[in-house]
């Protein structure tokens, strides 16, 4: 613990908490094996449904088999450094109905960061299982010439994308604060990212396209990213300069989705009158 | 013969609690998801974008071939739609308040009620049902104005497709029981719920239909269950099950449903031994 100290304190008692989490949820051995196996579910699901269509159809848009695995292996992975840290913000509606929250805003420490440390996500280990999977193979496959530059790109863009899925969802659950529920809000984001997020976007056309870029951007979590590796910008009609961008715009939608959730939650009602 | 009379009353009334409780708890069920107008306006809103992209889709995969694999762009387009539709109604995030209930020692309580608790359940259950059935008209409505969904095939295709679709939405309330029943033993179910859930969205076909999928898998699938609740309607709205094998088709729901009925009966009477009241 000593060497914690030195970290900026919000982040300190991210840590110390996340832990305990981890901690509690290892005492139900059944449980945590279950949930592993529900998140290669509910993802691994989706990887069945891209093979089984792929095989069948060859091409989706012109991307190959190859090319679609490394977008949706992106994909994966971004979503494994949203979920592995952020999974908890899932609860908000039970955390903000029951009163928890009263407790949160008693004791000394980031109301936000009690949110997120408050269970352990058993469910993202299976997520990160397929995650690296998918990444390593799918990298392997892909017609990429790698080179230490196009890996760090790589790398950073999963990075990014996982911030631009953590933006997103962390300010859709600041609705709860108004509207007691944000639940299929999130659901909607989620269903959107984990069934469209592996696709190559512009093939729903321009205008869903840019809407999808510009207005709910799930086009900077894995789609961007992989255009540029792939050499397939030229696609998009966007500037190239956007795609190498996106990891920069994915720590922004972060901070812009943290600070939205943090303005609602100033109309936080206790539900204890 | 007063005692005749007394013996029948007391029957009649039993009944119509019995009833009355039943009306409540699928009422309870409905309320709780029709007061939450916001979530069932973005439930709306969601299924109408998915159904949109699943369509896109399609056709970009279908990349301007009228036919693959003997299937035209048409009908399966129409399939895609509908299945997206029915399975948005039938499967909705959180269905049964069984686990919640189990965790917070609340089937103590539940337990000693007049209805028993699988009753309570499978009420309630139906209640959600039928706070999401708008959340499914609403997609098929929006399946229609894009044209995705076409007229069924034939007229004894919709009277299969109703019966179908029925039997489908009583095989999925069955397996969903077993499923949330699992929470006797071990108290946590967020694990079982995820592979029920999405496993069963895929074996179920309503992301892909069977007849895309490789041989060998297809084969599988027919053996389970999941098939019978999207898939089995939705092919015979189509017309791809037809004549005589709609018929076959719906036999081989109802054994399913006798089946899990069966299965349902054998894991209750042992799960309701297995109470233990967390703190008690």
């Amino acid at each position: 613990v000593a060497d914690l100290r030195r970290l900026p304190r919000p982040v300190r008692q991210y840590l110390i908490l996340y832990r305990a989490a981890a901690r509690a949820a290892l005492q139900y051995r059944f449980d945590f094996l279950s949930s592993l196996i529900g998140g290669i579910a509910f993802q691994g699901v989706q990887l069945l449904f891209l093979g089984v269509l792929l095989a069948k159809f060859e091409l989706i848009a012109g991307w190959s088999f190859d090319e679609v695995g490394l977008l949706f292996a992106i994909r994966l992975a971004a979503h494994v450094v949203y979920i592995v840290p952020f999974h908890a913000v899932f609860y908000i509606d039970q955390v903000v109905n029951d009163g928890e929250y009263d407790r949160y805003l008693l004791r000394p420490v980031n109301p936000f960061v009690q949110l997120i440390t408050r269970r352990f996500p058993a469910m993202a280990m299976g997520d990160v299982v397929l995650g690296v999977v998918a990444l390593v193979v799918f990298a392997s496959r892909a017609p990429i010439d790698w080179t230490p530059a196009s890996v760090g790109f790589l790398v950073v863009a999963v990075i990014g994308g996982g911030l631009v899925e953590g933006g997103i969802q962390i300010a859709l659950s600041g609705l709860t604060f108004v509207a007691t529920t944000s639940m299929s809000a999130r659901n909607f984001a989620d269903t959107m990212i984990t069934t469209f997020g592996g696709y190559p976007l512009i093939m729903f056309g321009r205008l869903p396209f840019s809407l999808l870029t510009f207005v709910f951007p799930m086009a900077f979590i894995a789609y961007l990213p992989s255009a540029v590796l792939l050499g397939r910008t030229g696609e998009t009609g966007l500037p190239v300069l956007l795609g190498w961008l996106s990891p920069i715009i994915g720590g922004l939608i972060f901070l812009g989705g943290y600070l939205i959730h943090r303005r609602l939650s100033r109309h936080y009602a206790s539900p204890g009158g | 013969m007063i005692n005749d009379l007394d013996r029948s009353s007391v029957i009649t009334d039993r009944l119509r609690r019995r009833a009355r409780a039943w009306t409540a708890m699928i009422r309870a069920g409905r309320r709780a998801v029709l007061i939450y107008r916001g979530d069932l306006i973005w439930a709306m809103a969601g299924l109408m974008v998915q159904l949109a992209l699943t369509v896109t889709v399609w056709q970009v995969v279908y990349d301007g071939r009228g036919e693959v694999a003997g299937i035209p762009l048409r009908l399966q387009l129409c399939y895609a739609a509908l299945a997206t539709a029915v399975q948005a109604m039938i499967l909705p995030w959180q269905f049964s308040s069984l686990p919640i209930r189990i965790r917070r020692g609340q089937v103590a309580t539940d337990l000693t009620r007049p209805l028993g608790l699988l009753g309570q359940v499978l009420g309630h259950n139906l209640g959600t049902l039928q706070g999401r059935v708008p959340v499914g008209l609403a997609g098929i409505a929006f399946a229609i104005v894009i044209g995705a969904a076409t007229p069924p095939a034939s007229a004894p295709a919709v009277i299969g497709w109703v019966l179908a679709l029925l039997l489908g939405l009583v095989i999925a309330q069955q397996l969903y029981l077993l499923v949330s029943l699992a929470a006797f033993w071990t108290l946590e179910i967020g694990g079982p719920m995820m592979l029920y859930r999405f496993g069963s969205a895929f074996a179920a076909g309503s992301l892909i239909p069977l007849w895309f999928m490789p041989g060998w898998l297809a084969a599988g699938l027919q053996w389970l269950p999941f098939q019978a609740q999207v898939f089995v309607p939705m092919a015979i709205y189509v017309g791809q099950i037809g004549g005589i094998g709609i018929v076959t088709a719906i036999g081989g729901q109802l054994i399913w449903v006798v089946l899990l009925a069966g299965l349902l009966q054998l894991v209750w009477s042992r799960a309701r031994h297995r109470v233990v009241v967390q703190g008690g």
